[in-house]
């Protein structure tokens, strides 16, 4: 029986920078493991949480750049 | 035959003729064909064409020059003029005909598309056969009248052009092939070869020639196709990528609901479906031009993808909710040249607020079921603790120890157990907190050691609504939230990171958190337990523990003594796990006296733990109901033999060697066992001579005397 592999898109809620990245392609992440660290135009420090266990697809951003608000940063595969 | 037709005049000139003479004819005739006679024999040896002399007109030098000067054609072709069908038939496909008289005089000439117009509209029967000869070859051939209204064509024009028979009729060839080659050949009479004509539905190399009577005027043309196999294989595989085209529309318009090409720099060229209206501001028919940047009314939506393709040259995904609740995903993708330069901008956009619901829906329904699961655990555990949990001893320590917990347990303070591994502090928190106010309260077990560092924080102090993900699910409430107003156990203290053992303090100070990514304060009302089996006093001393929280955390220090310290504590406890173990594997074994005596004499350096585990192994294992010594022992850790192994390292006399080994073993077995009744089985030999010899060594010691070898 072949399994049903949902994705969940790990998204930017605010325009901001990323400063941080904590999560690699092909690593497992637990639910709540933050992900990335991006700080908003107002200066504030926002962490990206994953809100599910699974494994992490290709990043789409690197470290340092500006994101734009709603933009998907990744995708996590869960089982 | 030909008789019932007219023959060109064939006009005629000498070599030693001038160029200038010869295009006064050609243009003056209109004619296409210039013969040359021999002076000597006044004889046609030779033809110039008037593309033969083109090349040269614009030269005066030229014009006085000799026609013998020019490239001319001596491979005549002759004709007579009572020749019949098969002659023609012989001489079709030739470019120039002489036509002779009977004594084979010149007459005149025929060209190639005069054989063709005759063999084509002659009416009579016998020229039926070289009509379907006509038919078969792989030729083209069309007669027209001047407006191009085709009066007569082969077979192959059916197949060539890609029209029924009976619509050729209505169809003007001009139209067909080339409106302006046509009015060419019509109206100045050019003969116009090698044309390439490509439609939708054919390919064919065309000739085109105009049609004259006797008097030189223009009554049609005609045409002959030939195929362009190559150009017909491209014009197919041209077709096929049309296809493929509509089919990759298709497919796209299928996945994507809306699909804008904007071209470098933002401005929109096409789109196809609009599924998404509430996104425009205009309607997108007339934004077709205009540059998506500098338009104000239509947001920041679509310029932010915009720039951010032009500015990462990659891929960009967004989700984005729109005014009426959609949710919309946006792909925007970067298309460029071979030289990487942007060439445009494709921007797909997906209706995703099916999918998002469901997914929704069931990442609620995981998260329901995964604490209906942890309920469900929660109760059978509390039911278990309730009879396995119990704490069971003998001894006046404990007895204390308990003493002092009941009165802990109704002050709400922050608690900190500590213990070797295995001694209870667990089931010491679970009491604290059952004989505590908190006990209808939630108790929330925290394994500081178990979780992932980068997980600790959120699991502790839990996340906000939809924070991050810009969707609905429920958050995280944090073991905070869930422990509140009961009692937060958080087991393996001495686990927790430095950074976290900030937050924690912050927490215990100010008894209030503000959850990741939320902006509210939450008021954190729990009572802490923790618990270690570190040294938590010297990790402080190491730098490995936060000193402030130390303090913060030994408000009330328990310290549970180790199994060893309390041996009155194993025989009640050995029999309260033989008890539940019968139960648990339904048997119904039993300990000797001896049997407890060996557990009683052992170090217990797993402490309850241990106990528990052995006692489980001993009711598995077990062949009879009786479980005796014998059995116990080769389970048990004997960490003194190795001791003495280290200490035999030199040579010595054998006789002060073997008393010394004897010492070291009665010293053994009284340390393990205990009883002289015991040591003496364990060493098989009679309890008097135990006795008699432990005594002995008792009072060597009592003397301050080596017993054993030396240490
Ligand atoms: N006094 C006791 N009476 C009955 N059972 C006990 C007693 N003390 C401990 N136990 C049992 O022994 C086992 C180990 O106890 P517990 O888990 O509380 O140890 P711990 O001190 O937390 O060990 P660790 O440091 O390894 O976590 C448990 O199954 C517990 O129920
Ligand atoms: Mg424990």
């Amino acid at each position: 029986m072949s399994r049903l592999v949902l994705k969940d898109e790990i998204i930017a809620r605010l325009a901001g920078t990323i400063q941080q990245i904590s999560c690699q392609t092909g690593e497992y992440v637990q639910e709540g493991e933050t992900l990335f660290v991006l700080v908003s135009q107002e200066g504030e420090t926002i962490p990206v949480i994953s809100r599910v266990s699974g494994k992490v697809g290709e990043l789409e951003v690197e470290l340092g750049e500006d994101v734009i608000a709603g933009m998907i940063l990744t995708v996590v595969y869960m089982e | 035959m030909v008789s019932k037709w007219f023959v060109r005049k064939a006009h005629t000139l000498s070599f030693e003729s001038s160029v200038n003479e010869l295009w006064e004819i050609m243009s003056h005739w209109k004619e296409r064909v210039v013969f040359i006679t021999d002076a000597v024999e006044d004889k046609i040896v030779a033809y110039i064409r008037n593309t033969d002399v083109m090349p040269f007109l614009h030269d005066p030098e030229w014009e006085k020059r000799q026609v013998r000067e020019l490239p001319f054609h001596t491979d005549l072709t002759y004709f007579q003029r009572e020749a019949d069908v098969l002659d023609f038939f012989k001489v079709f496909g030739e470019e120039v005909v002489l036509v002779q008289d009977q004594e084979g005089k010149p007459e005149g000439y025929l060209q190639r598309e005069d054989i063709l117009y005759y063999l084509l509209t002659s009416q009579s029967a016998h020229t039926d056969w070289m009509r379907s000869l006509l038919n078969s070859i792989p030729m083209g051939i069309l007669i027209t009248d001047p407006e191009g209204r085709i009066e007569n064509f082969n077979a192959e024009v059916v197949r060539m052009v890609r029209v029924v028979p009976e619509k050729i009729r209505d169809t003007r060839a001009n139209e067909l092939l080339d409106p302006h080659i046509f009015r060419k050949v019509i109206n100045n009479g050019e003969v116009i070869l090698n044309q390439i004509i490509m439609t939708d539905s054919m390919a064919v190399l065309a000739d085109f020639a105009p049609i004259r009577d006797q008097h030189a005027h223009i009554t049609g043309a005609i045409i002959v196709l030939q195929d362009l196999p190559f150009i017909e294989k491209m014009a197919l595989e041209m077709e096929a990528v049309k296809n493929l085209n509509t089919d990759l529309q298709g497919i796209l318009s299928s996945i994507y609901d809306e699909i804008l090409v904007l071209d470098e720099k933002g401005v929109l060229l096409r789109y196809s479906g609009s599924l998404i209206k509430d996104f425009w501001a205009n309607d997108k028919e007339q934004l077709i031009g205009l540059n998506l940047m500098e338009l104000e009314d239509e947001g920041t939506f679509f310029t932010a993808i915009v720039k951010k393709v032009m500015e990462r040259m990659r891929k960009v995904s967004v989700t984005q909710k729109s005014s009426s609740g959609k949710n919309v995903l946006a792909v925007g993708n970067p298309i460029v040249d071979e030289s990487g330069r942007l060439e445009r901008i494709v921007i797909a956009l997906r209706d995703i607020t099916e999918t998002v619901m469901l997914k929704e829906e069931l990442l609620q329904a995981k998260k329901m079921s995964a604490q209906y699961k942890q309920e469900l655990e929660h109760l059978r555990d509390q039911q278990q603790s309730a009879k396995q949990r119990q704490l069971i001893y003998a001894s006046s320590k404990m007895e204390k120890l308990m003493n002092y917990i009941r009165k802990v347990a109704k002050s709400s303070s922050t608690v900190l157990l500590t213990g070797e591994s295995g001694v209870g502090k667990e089931v010491f928190a679970r009491t604290i907190y059952e004989w505590g106010a908190r006990r209808s309260q939630p108790f929330v077990k925290v394994n500081c050691g178990a979780i992932p560092e980068t997980l600790l924080e959120s699991e502790l102090f839990g996340y906000e609504k939809g924070a991050f993900t810009g969707a609905s699910t429920s958050g995280k409430p944090g073991y905070f939230r869930m422990a509140h107003k009961g009692v937060l156990f958080l087991d393996e203290i001495a686990e927790l990171p430095l950074g976290l053992q900030v937050k924690l303090l912050r927490v215990l100070q100010e008894r209030e958190m503000i959850p990741l990514g939320g902006s509210e304060v939450v008021e954190v009302d729990v009572q802490i337990i923790a618990a270690t089996n570190k040294n938590l006093e010297r990790m402080v001393e190491e730098g490995l523990f936060r000193e402030d929280l130390y303090y913060r955390l030994t408000v009330i220090p328990i310290v549970i003594p180790p199994l060893r310290e309390r041996p009155e504590d194993i025989p009640l406890i050995s029999l309260h796990f033989l008890h539940t173990f019968n139960e648990k594997y339904e048997r119904s074994t039993q300990l000797s006296q001896d049997a407890l005596d060996v557990l009683e004499a052992y170090s217990w350096p797993g402490n309850v733990r241990e106990l528990q585990n052995i006692i489980e192994r001993l009711v598995v294992t077990a062949d009879e109901e009786l479980i005796e010594a014998h059995h116990i022992s080769p389970m048990l850790k004997k960490e003194k033999k190795r001791k003495f192994k280290e200490r035999l390292t030199k040579i010595m006399p054998l006789k002060e060697a073997t008393r010394a080994m004897e010492e070291q073993l009665i010293s053994m077995a009284m340390d393990e066992y205990k009883t002289t009744s015991l040591a003496a089985k364990m060493l098989g030999v009679s309890q008097s001579t135990i006795s008699r010899k432990y005594q002995e060594i008792q009072e060597k010691r009592s003397r301050g005397e080596q017993v054993g070898f030396k240490g």
